[in-house]
């Protein structure tokens, strides 16, 4: 093909990029009136259907990258764009999992994954059976009228997690979903969301402060350092899937990744 | 064999982990009852002292009727007022019903407007900014103060009971609705934003429930002020109520006819407080439970 490719034809094309941002900027005011520079001309591409996690030592912006591509904040400069569209705010084509469950204690189980189908011009109508499914999924059949504190930390995110697929969105974005957990739910959480996202194929961007989690889980791993927030690698992870974390955390190739990033991490360099 | 069966019925088994949850949650639940019953206990040994106490000292200090009666003659005075046909002009009925109404419904429309305005002024900074002087101004006013004006302004019928009934409910109401919406946690206003959902839908799914602890507070002063504002709007002048029935009795000195008043009152407010406490139990199930 010796035609340029158009827009129309990138976003047709299923491997093209998801998410493309470009020279972002983002600069934050702060009390003392010293303005914090969070992300400094970050470039990054997600592909259609691909699970990218992104790691860094706190304060580097990983948070703030999440909250642009939520569409929550605007970049001071750069440009992002999800399947060929720019990200100008909040759009149905995104959900958020936020660190906290973040549910209404107010509202059902059932009432809280339906809460995205209720607001922004939606309807729940004729879409009842595709929330059981995801339900089903993330085994919480039978929880539909239980209330949230009802429920364990875990089974609390994954009423988030099915919550913020309800829409059927292309993009799934997760701010540190398990970080409130213990590290045995945690563990077990992170071969659920494996589990989930095999059965969705969502294009999923995590952000974790833990390696073992982002090599356990990602197709590609995104190391990105202090502030101001720069990304200065990203890493393949190569390992077969399904992962089970008693074959996959002792596999050579988990090892080896994680030791790069925690080199990374550490501000050593990396061999 | 079978004496290895006789001896397991014999011996009482050991007990199971299940047994020891299940018998220490029956022995939390009667240490409870007991506590209850307790509590009940020294309630009513104190109304006992109390009565005792009052009854003694009118009679060994001979305490004059028209300054304080005897507790036997307000009990007298107070069942001359029940042991009658509800429709007797003598009896509470009729006027309790006239104060009742009164500050329901002022407590009613007061208690709207203060949420409405409060949640305006919590929604919207110029709302808050434009109102939030007058607030704090009428706040700090004895409001019973205006009682005259709104006589003269609402005349003697039931109108000016309920506007003043109204206007003391409003403000506990306005102050507690609009702190409750401020309290909203931040989080969950983000998610309904992530969501792009209206502003109408994140008050009525978020901060509203998130108010409702504080609305109820609101609600719990509010019924009480209404009934006060009720009766001060009465005993500037009244046809019915119960405040009406107190003036009266003070205009022939029957203390113990002001004090039966005074008792009949004391439990209205406890029973409409009660109500509220209820009705917010029966509502907010989610308060004080472990949640994220």
């Amino acid at each position: 093909m010796n035609i340029a490719p158009t827009i129309d034809a990138r976003a047709a094309t299923r491997s093209g990029p998801l998410i493309e941002a470009g020279g972002i900027v983002k600069i934050y005011p702060t009390v003392s009136g010293e303005p914090v520079l969070a992300l400094d001309s970050l470039n990054m591409a997600v592909g259609d259907g691909e699970f990218v996690c992104l790691v860094g030592p706190s304060g580097c912006g990983k948070s703030t990258m999440l909250r642009l591509l939520a569409g929550l904040d605007r970049a001071d400069a750069g440009t992002m764009s999800l399947a060929g569209k720019r990200i100008d705010g909040p759009s149905e084509e995104v959900g958020v999992v936020f660190q906290q469950a973040t549910l209404l204690p107010w509202l059902s189980v059932w009432q809280n994954v339906t809460v995205p189908l209720r607001v922004g011009g939606h309807s729940i109508a004729g879409r009842e059976s595709s929330v059981r499914d995801l339900l089903r999924i993330a085994g919480l059949t039978g929880f539909e009228n239980k209330y949230p504190y009802e429920l364990s930390g875990g089974m609390q995110q994954r009423v988030a997690i099915v919550r913020a697929l309800v829409r059927d969105p292309k993009l799934l974005l997760m701010d540190e979903p398990f970080g409130a957990l213990d590290a045995l739910t945690r563990e077990k959480m992170n071969a659920e969301l494996q589990r989930i996202w095999l059965a969705s194929r969502k294009t999923v961007v995590l952000i974790t402060h833990s390696i073992d989690e982002a090599v356990f889980l990602g197709d590609r791993v995104i190391v990105m350092s202090a502030r101001p927030g720069r990304i200065i690698r990203e890493l393949e992870v190569n390992l077969p899937r399904p992962r089970i974390a008693a074959e996959t955390f002792g596999h050579p190739e988990h090892i080896r990744i994680a030791r790069e990033i925690r080199m990374l991490l550490e501000g050593g360099d990396a061999p | 064999m079978t004496r290895h069966e006789k001896n397991m019925t014999d011996i009482p088994h050991e007990p199971s982990a299940l047994d020891l949850i299940a018998s220490s949650a029956a022995s939390a639940q009667s240490r409870r009852r007991r506590a209850r019953l307790t509590n009940t206990a020294i309630g009513v040994a104190g109304f006992l002292v109390l009565l005792v106490v009052w009854k003694l000292s009118v009679d060994v200090f001979k305490v004059p009727p028209y300054i304080l009666p005897a507790p036997d003659e307000v009990f007298i005075a107070l069942w001359s007022g029940i042991a009658v046909s509800p429709s007797s002009p003598l009896g509470y009925y009729l006027p309790l019903w006239s104060t009742l109404s009164n500050a329901l419904m002022g407590f009613l429309i007061g208690g709207c407007l203060g949420l409405v305005v409060g949640s305006l002024m919590a929604e919207f900074r110029p709302v808050e900014t434009a109102l939030m002087p007058y607030a704090f101004a009428l706040q700090s006013l004895p409001k019973v103060a205006i009682a005259p004006l709104i006589v003269i302004w609402c005349g003697f019928g039931d109108g000016s009971k309920v506007a003043m009934a109204a206007l003391l409910a409003f403000f506990p109401m306005l102050v507690n609705s609009f702190a409750g919406m401020r309290s909203a946690d931040i989080e969950r206003i983000e998610l309904m934003k992530a969501l792009s959902a209206t502003r109408l839908e994140t008050y009525r799914l978020v901060k509203l429930p998130s108010a409702a602890p504080y609305i109820f507070a609101g609600l719990d002063m509010g019924i009480v002020y209404a009934l006060l504002g009720t009766i001060v709007a009465e005993f500037l002048g009244a046809q019915e109520g119960m405040g009406v029935v107190i003036t009266k009795a003070q205009a022939v000195t029957d203390v113990a006819g002001v004090f039966a008043v005074l008792v009949i009152l004391g439990i209205t407010g406890i029973a409409l407080h009660l109500a509220v406490r209820w009705t917010q139990r029966s509502l907010i199930h989610w308060v004080d439970r472990g949640q994220h």
